[in-house]
């Protein structure tokens, strides 16, 4: 069951929107996906159609001490997913005291679901900036997508934060209209072996997919960012494996 | 039960009106569409129309019926449908046909040849010390000897008729009896089969069909004999030619990139419009070398102020010469005093390279020192008068497809590759050495390699076309073309003789020599359409032999010849085509070769026109007046030939109707000839180039849809989408097309839409949008990867009944442009021929893919 961890170079890359539609691919290709939010945002399960109401998540059940998996929802039949849960800002600092006492327990949740085999695929939405747990469950991925725009602020954010080992960059909302990511575009192809072969473009379809709460591959199955999460999704069929036990 | 069955009938009578209009628009008759539409409710009443068995027939309509539009049904089509079920039924049985040889034997031949040559070598190597070399030798000389004795004893024997039958059907037999198999044996045994029996017929030719006793028939019979001489040499040194096509391979460029040389692209130019050159500066500029080893000439012999400012702005050099003497030769000569790169890469102004051009051609340079110059294919995106006037564009191999397809690829084997002026590149140390571009004839290009070879310089061919261009654009333009040429090859020939003079091999001299006479094939070819007539019209006895012998020797010369020429150029050239293509040429180079010929310092160079437009559909009555003379002469042949028939010597009976099988084979192909004359409208001045490649487009809203390119011109796209519906026509939108890892984008209009066909239209682009349209396109590594590959294996029947056919077309045409009460006549009999024809159930063609044919959705 390989997993994998998504997170934005920074926040407002796209990252949460491409976990939701990279599911959705893979969930096409008839794979049993489950996606985890764990950013505090919790947006994640707003891609899947919940009500903005909802409460329930992970963190949610960790604080009110219920199993942590009693929230997970199912979308669609092999499509699961595990929102982060609501928490107000007080509680969010109390989950985090709690979770930083005991922090070792994401790489047990990922052996039990290993174990279960309920799933083929594990998708990891991580917040860009977090909590210092964040190492953790990235170190428990067997691939680590990177999602970053091409922009100035991205290109010196490069520079300036290290990227975690083994990660790859993906690059998402491109437009060729625009010189400048043309050609901070060519400068990585150029200068970054990390850079994936493919990126996804920037498509009205994905921003309105969010609108109507869908994954961008069930809302618009023809446009061009459906279609470039497809070829992500067929990329990671061929690329990544679940090399841990 | 009203309330259920209401809805239903109305929304079956709603589709069934829906499909009657359909039909109608497609211009279906009334009771056409009416029959059709009976039709269907009663099949779909009696059977079960929708289940996966029918569904398989349904699916594949066309390859089943090919000859039956379901969209546009016509009176008839209930007959037809059961005529050819009830064909199909019988000639097809169950499944699919089985290739006739298993595959066992289809690998045996090449794996054989392999395992053999191998073991060859090593028996060589090692068993050489042992016995001696000399005794292999002399067994090998005699075997030779024994098999030139057989050889010359088949052909000079003498038999009787039963006998020359008996012999001839043998080596029919043992000829259709490996004709399919593959690998080279089997063509190394046809080419045999078919001297044997041409050199036979020659024999018996020169020893006993000529009449010494009456001058005339004398006189007629020794023409019609050295034009069939003529025609032997040709086909022998043919056979020589394309025996054993080398197919070289590009070779890695080893040397690092700051070691290599530095290359002048030259571009010489007349009087061709700045749009046509536009494109190939554009993709030269692509090129993938160096940059600062890569110079861009303009040679604009026309010395046009636009062309130096386009130079200018494009950022190459720009050379206009004061004189303008040696035309295009000369142009480049004056332009190499300037340049100073180690290599010299040559495009006609409307070939536009491929990106690819010196990444797949350098590598031979460096690996071979004495390679001089090495030549691409020249390959034309655009329909040239044969394919166009005949609408055979992309059905049938062109006539460029033989020479650079095959010969130049045997030539090659015979380190005999001629430089064709264009998409080639030259060492310039070579070039230096032999004084630059040869200027003392009209075809400097096949002249200027002559002297390389003869300098010991070697030569290389690429079959992988790196570069594409316009075809011409008239019948005229093309004779005038064609003309050249064989005005300058004579020229060489008397002027350079390559069987003369030192320096070169056999080889090289007899694949330089058949090139020349080839282009002397006008009057040899104008004594073939007209020698029955000699016999029909003046009663001479050109071939003094009764009509059985004729036909005994004849024919099997000529069927010979044929299944080996099908066998080895069948991919590049279909059988019997090459009978049109030299009749039409055939007055217009016989006499400017002949006057060459006796003086060959005569003769003026003219440029070829292209690009250009035929507004109206015309026959060319200029051109095609000589073939109109001869088609008369034939008629009066014909009209004699009955004559004979009817009051003649009864025992002449037999050579009559074969004289007169003769002129109507000779009258079909010159109805074809004049068929060609018959100038189709060319509408459209950019030409479509069809292609699969992936792209997306963007809509005004912001909306992104991946699509396929289908085709391309220079200022239009065809493209393909995924699903119906998404765009409009009218609406502004932007192309996203890839180049390499770059993506660039192209503000279009969406001007057609059908289904998910759509035809773009791309808004004027500025100069960096131009350029990176061309080399995302044109210049695309894989665009012309495909040349070559569409085409059928050739079937010399089908081809023979294609060509008879065409013939027949050219008369009607004829016809139609004649105004005459003749032409309705005449409109009317192929009218019914043709409704008749219809009916005939035919055979599934075997080759056509599963999907049915998808035709280029903007060549309507």
């Amino acid at each position: 069951m390989p997993v994998i961890a998504l997170q934005g170079i920074r926040g407002g890359v796209g990252t949460t929107s491409i976990t939701a539609g990279l599911a959705w691919a893979l969930h096409r290709l008839g794979e049993r996906v489950l996606a985890i939010d764990f950013s505090p945002d919790n947006q994640l399960c707003l891609h899947f159609n919940t009500p903005l109401s909802l409460t329930a998540g992970w963190a949610r059940a960790e604080l009110d001490e219920r199993p942590w998996h009693q929230d997970a929802l199912r979308y669609a039949d092999g499509l699961d997913f595990l929102p982060f849960g609501k928490l107000s800002v007080a509680e969010c600092s109390r989950w985090l005291a709690r979770h930083q006492q005991a922090p070792g327990r994401w790489p047990q949740y990922l052996t039990q679901l290993r174990d279960s085999g309920d799933y083929n695929w594990l998708l990891l939405d991580l917040p860009a900036a977090g909590p210092a747990c964040i190492e953790q469950w990235r170190a428990a991925a067997d691939a680590q997508l990177c999602v970053l725009t091409a922009d100035a602020n991205n290109h010196i954010r490069l520079h300036q934060q290290s990227l975690p080992p083994g990660a790859r960059l993906l690059l998402n909302q491109f437009s060729a209209d625009s010189r400048l990511q043309q050609d901070l575009q060519q400068n990585w192809r150029q200068h970054l072996d990390t850079l994936l072969p493919l990126s996804i473009h920037r498509d009205e379809a994905m921003a309105e997919a969010l609108a109507v709460k869908q994954p961008v591959g069930e809302y618009s199955a023809v446009s061009l960012a459906a279609d470039e999460l497809n070829i992500l999704a067929g990329w990671c069929l061929a690329h990544v494996t679940g090399s841990r036990p | 039960m009203n309330w259920l069955m209401g809805p239903l009938l109305s929304q079956g009578l709603r589709a069934l009106g829906l499909r009657y209009r359909g039909y109608r628009s497609q211009g279906s008759s009334v009771p056409a569409a009416g029959l059709c539409c009976a039709g269907l409710l009663l099949a779909w009443s009696l059977f079960r129309l929708e289940s996966p068995g029918w569904q398989a027939l349904r699916t594949r309509h066309g390859y089943w019926f090919p000859h039956l539009a379901p969209e546009r049904p016509r009176s008839g089509d209930g007959l037809r449908y059961l005529l050819q079920a009830g064909w199909l039924l019988l000639t097809r049985p169950a499944g699919q046909r089985q290739p006739i040889w298993p595959a066992r034997w289809r690998d045996a031949g090449s794996r054989r040849r392999r395992s053999a040559s191998v073991a060859d070598r090593q028996e060589s190597e090692t068993a050489s010390p042992s016995s001696p070399r000399g005794l292999r030798r002399i067994g090998r000389m005699l075997m030779v000897l024994v098999s030139v004795l057989l050889a010359l004893l088949c052909i000079s024997q003498p038999f009787d008729l039963q006998t020359q039958l008996v012999f001839v059907m043998v080596l029919w037999a043992m000829a259709m009896a490996v004709r399919r198999l593959p690998g080279r044996f089997a063509a190394l045994l046809m080419i045999m089969l078919s001297l044997l029996v041409s050199c036979r017929y020659l024999w018996w030719r020169y020893t006993s069909t000529l009449n010494w006793d009456d001058p005339l028939s004398l006189l007629f019979g020794l023409l019609l004999l050295a034009a069939e001489t003529y025609a032997w040499l040709v086909l022998v040194l043919g056979y020589f030619q394309s025996l054993w096509p080398l197919h070289r391979q590009p070779t890695p460029l080893t040397a690092a990139p700051a070691d290599w040389p530095v290359i002048d692209i030259m571009v010489p130019t007349y009087n061709e419009p700045l749009s046509v050159v536009k494109p190939t500066i554009y993709a030269a500029l692509g090129i993938d070398w160096p940059k600062d080893k890569l110079n861009i000439y303009l040679l604009d012999d026309g010395d046009r102020a636009t062309f130096r400012e386009f130079a200018a702005e494009a950022g190459v050099r720009y050379i206009a010469r004061p004189t303008h003497e040696h035309a295009k030769a000369g142009n480049l000569n004056y332009a190499l005093r300037q340049a100073e790169g180690e290599f010299v890469a040559i495009f006609d102004c409307d070939h536009v390279p491929t990106r690819t051009f010196l990444q797949l051609t350098m590598g031979w340079f460096f690996k071979d020192k004495k390679l001089a110059m090495l030549q691409t294919p020249h390959h034309f995106f655009s329909p040239d008068p044969f394919e166009r006037n005949l609408g055979r564009f992309g059905q049938t191999p062109n006539e460029g497809s033989l020479f650079y397809g095959l010969l130049q690829d045997g030539n090659d084997m015979w380190d005999a590759t001629f430089f064709c002026g264009s998409c080639a590149v030259i060492r310039r140390s070579a070039l230096d050495e032999v004084g630059g571009i040869a200027v003392e004839t009209v075809t400097e290009d096949a002249h200027t390699s002559l002297r390389l070879h003869r300098l010991g310089y070697t030569s290389a061919y690429i079959r992988i076309p790196q570069a594409a261009g316009l075809a011409t654009e008239s019948l005229s333009a093309h004779i005038g073309q064609r003309i050249r040429w064989a005005r300058g090859m004579v020229q060489i020939f008397r002027l350079d003789n390559p069987l003369l003079g030192k320096g070169l091999k056999l080889t090289q001299r007899l694949c330089y020599a058949n090139a020349m006479l080839h282009f002397l094939s006008g009057i040899p070819r104008l004594i073939f359409l007209t020698a029955p007539l000699a016999f029909l019209l003046l009663h001479a006895y050109i071939i003094y032999a009764p009509a059985l012998a004729i036909a005994l020797y004849m024919l099997p010369h000529m069927i010979h010849a044929n299944l080996a020429n099908s066998r080895i150029q069948g991919k590049y050239r279909y059988s019997f085509w090459s009978e049109v293509y030299e009749s039409v040429l055939a007055w217009y180079i016989a006499r400017p070769t002949t006057v060459a010929l006796f003086n060959p310092h005569k003769g003026t160079f003219n440029v070829t026109g292209k690009g250009g437009l035929v507004e109206q559909a015309h026959v060319d009555w200029e051109i095609s007046r000589p073939y109109l003379v001869l088609v008369l002469l034939n008629l009066c042949g014909l009209i004699a030939g009955g004559w004979r028939l009817a009051y003649g010597d009864a025992d002449e009976i037999p050579t009559v109707i074969l004289s007169l099988g003769w002129v109507l084979f000779n009258m079909l192909i010159l109805g074809g000839a004049i068929a060609v004359a018959v100038e189709a409208r060319q509408v459209r001045q950019a030409h479509r180039v069809d292609i699969a490649l992936p792209a997306a487009v963007k809509r005004a809203d912001g909306h992104l849809f991946p699509c396929t390119v289908r085709d391309y011109s220079d200022g239009g796209v065809g493209i393909e989408l995924r699903q119906d519906g998404v765009l409009q026509e009218g609406e502004p939108i932007t192309l996203l097309l890839k180049q390499g890892q770059r993506e660039c984008t192209f503000p279009a209009t969406v001007r057609r839409r059908v289904g998910t066909r759509i035809g773009l239209q791309l808004s004027t682009m500025t100069r960096e949008q131009h350029i990176a349209f061309i080399q995302c396109t044109f210049a695309r590594a894989d665009t012309w990867a495909r040349w070559q590959d569409e085409f059928a294996r050739d079937k010399p029947m089908a081809s023979l009944s294609d060509v008879l056919a065409l013939g027949w077309n050219g008369f009607q045409s004829l016809l139609d442009y004649l105004p005459s009460p003749l032409t309705r006549l005449s409109a009317g009999v192929s009218r019914l021929l043709a409704w008749l024809a219809s009916f005939i159930p035919r055979n599934p063609d075997q080759d056509m893919p599963l999907s049915g044919p998808s035709r280029t959705f903007a060549q309507p």
